[in-house]
């Protein structure tokens, strides 16, 4: 509320300064920022945000796993094929969550296309090109597929961190009765081996680039 | 500035809007597009605008072939052209300042460069009152002046005004005109449609006459 006032006031005080005298560095400091020229509608972005942070949550902590078992060092047969198949299993799962990704960016894009179908339409008799309208419909899917990379990111380090020393806990109970278990050879295991999960966040802001793209050339034309 | 040659416009196959039109528009000048309402004036406008192909013919603006640019350069020459809808075509999550910064806006070009070139423009169309205010607030004629501002920012060669009078009173209409010939007289062409034969009494100009798909020009 507070702020909204605050808002206001700014808009109230440019309107009035800036016609009495045009002061370059003063209407800086007062003027409001522009709207947006495609206005968001938050409720739709959120559950998109939550939807994305979520895959990208899973995949990080995919990879996580394939560095994890990739470092780890077992006797047994059953194990190794275990690992293998395991191997071979979680890229598949990782593209598929992609293609998810992707497919729910486009269908997002397109609501956001046909909900803002007029505006669009003046953009276009305004003189605006096509990349000038893209980018204003695309930036928000980018920064939400950023967003929600990051934010799958911090979960899944926030998980390693609590489970690490669960881990342990539970390898050293086993381990004491010499079952047919995994040895992960934790000491060498280093924070700085999960950074690769970084590339999560690129990806996934690449997925939202180029899906989101897709979707409007194809309408735009 | 803008030609057609030969021109044919139809929408469907059974009837013809234009057929067979030729029409030039020179540097400079200023008309009047009339005709009875669903003769054709707001398609000829959108022709000119480049919003309609025509169906058959040659249509040239600013010297460019209209059947061969590519999107983008399409959008360029846009740019020089103003365009007054009938309908305004005003956006309601703006306010009348960014309305009218639009054309600009749309250009990548910062703020920085153009408010005060908006400001000055928003005083003499009368608006001032109206800065910070939503389109879907303003009166008819707010709306009007507000639209023909926008359609003046980005300092065109040429502008076309769709039924600028037909939703104002009489003496707003006259001073609409009045802005329109002070913009003729400091060189940008006008082509006015309407159907208002009052307004085309008072300032005597060519009159492009539109009927069944003919045209005829009274000078
Ligand atoms: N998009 C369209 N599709 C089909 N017919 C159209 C379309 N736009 C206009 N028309 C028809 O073309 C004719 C001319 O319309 P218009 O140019 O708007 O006339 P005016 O502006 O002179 O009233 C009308 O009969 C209208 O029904
Ligand atoms: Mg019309």
């Amino acid at each position: 509320m507070e702020k909204l006032k605050y808002k206001n006031k700014i808009k109230i005080l440019s309107s009035l300064e800036s016609i009495k005298s045009l002061n370059k560095d003063r209407i800086r400091s007062l003027a409001p920022r522009p709207t947006k020229l495609i206005p968001n509608d938050g409720v739709a972005g959120k559950y998109l945000l939550i939807i994305i942070s979520v895959m990208c949550y899973t995949i990080s902590l995919l990879l996580c796993t394939i560095s994890l078992i990739n470092n780890t060092i077992t006797s047994s047969q059953i194990s190794i094929s275990l690992l293998q198949t395991f191997n071979i299993i979680s890229p598949l799962i990782i593209i598929l969550i992609s293609i998810a990704i992707c497919s729910v960016v486009i269908f997002a894009t397109n609501a956001a296309l046909a909900g803002n179908k007029e505006i669009i339409q003046v953009l276009n008799l305004m003189g605006a090109s096509r990349n000038f309208i893209a980018y204003q419909i695309q930036v928000k899917f980018i920064n939400i597929s950023i967003l929600g990379g990051v934010i799958g990111c911090i979960l899944t380090a926030l998980t390693i961190l609590l489970i690490n020393p669960l881990y342990n806990q539970l390898f050293n109970m086993v381990y004491k009765y010499e079952t047919d278990i995994v040895i992960i050879n934790f000491s060498n295991f280093q924070i700085y081996e999960y950074l690769f999960i970084l590339i999560v966040p690129l990806l996934s802001g690449l997925i939202g680039l180029i899906s989101s793209r897709l979707a409007i050339i194809n309408i735009l034309k | 500035m803008i030609e057609l040659e030969n021109v044919s416009l139809r929408y469907n196959l059974n009837r013809e809007i234009l057929n067979n039109v030729s029409l030039t528009i020179e540097p400079g000048g200023f008309y009047y597009v009339t005709g009875s309402s669903g003769a054709g004036k707001t398609s000829l406008l959108k022709l000119l605008f480049l919003s309609l192909k025509p169906s058959e013919g040659k249509l040239s603006v600013f010297g460019h072939d209209i059947s061969k640019i590519s999107n983008y350069k399409k959008q360029l020459l846009r740019r020089r052209i103003g365009f007054v809808f009938q309908d305004f075509r005003l956006l309601n999550h703006l306010t009348t300042y960014e309305n009218i910064a639009l054309p600009l806006r749309v250009r990548g070009e910062n703020e920085m460069n153009y408010k005060k070139d908006v400001i000055e423009l928003l005083k003499w169309v009368n608006l001032e009152h109206c800065i910070h205010l939503r389109p879907e607030v303003l009166s008819g004629g707010e709306k009007q002046r507000a639209a023909i501002a926008r359609a003046v920012i980005g300092s065109p060669e040429i502008i076309l005004a769709d039924e600028p009078t037909g939703n104002v009173d009489p003496e707003i209409a006259s001073r609409i005109l009045n802005l329109f010939l002070e913009l003729n007289k400091l060189g940008t062409s006008i082509v006015i449609a309407t159907h208002d034969t009052a307004i085309i009494k008072q300032i005597k100009k060519p009159v492009i006459e539109l009927k069944n798909g003919k045209i005829k020009i009274q000078k």
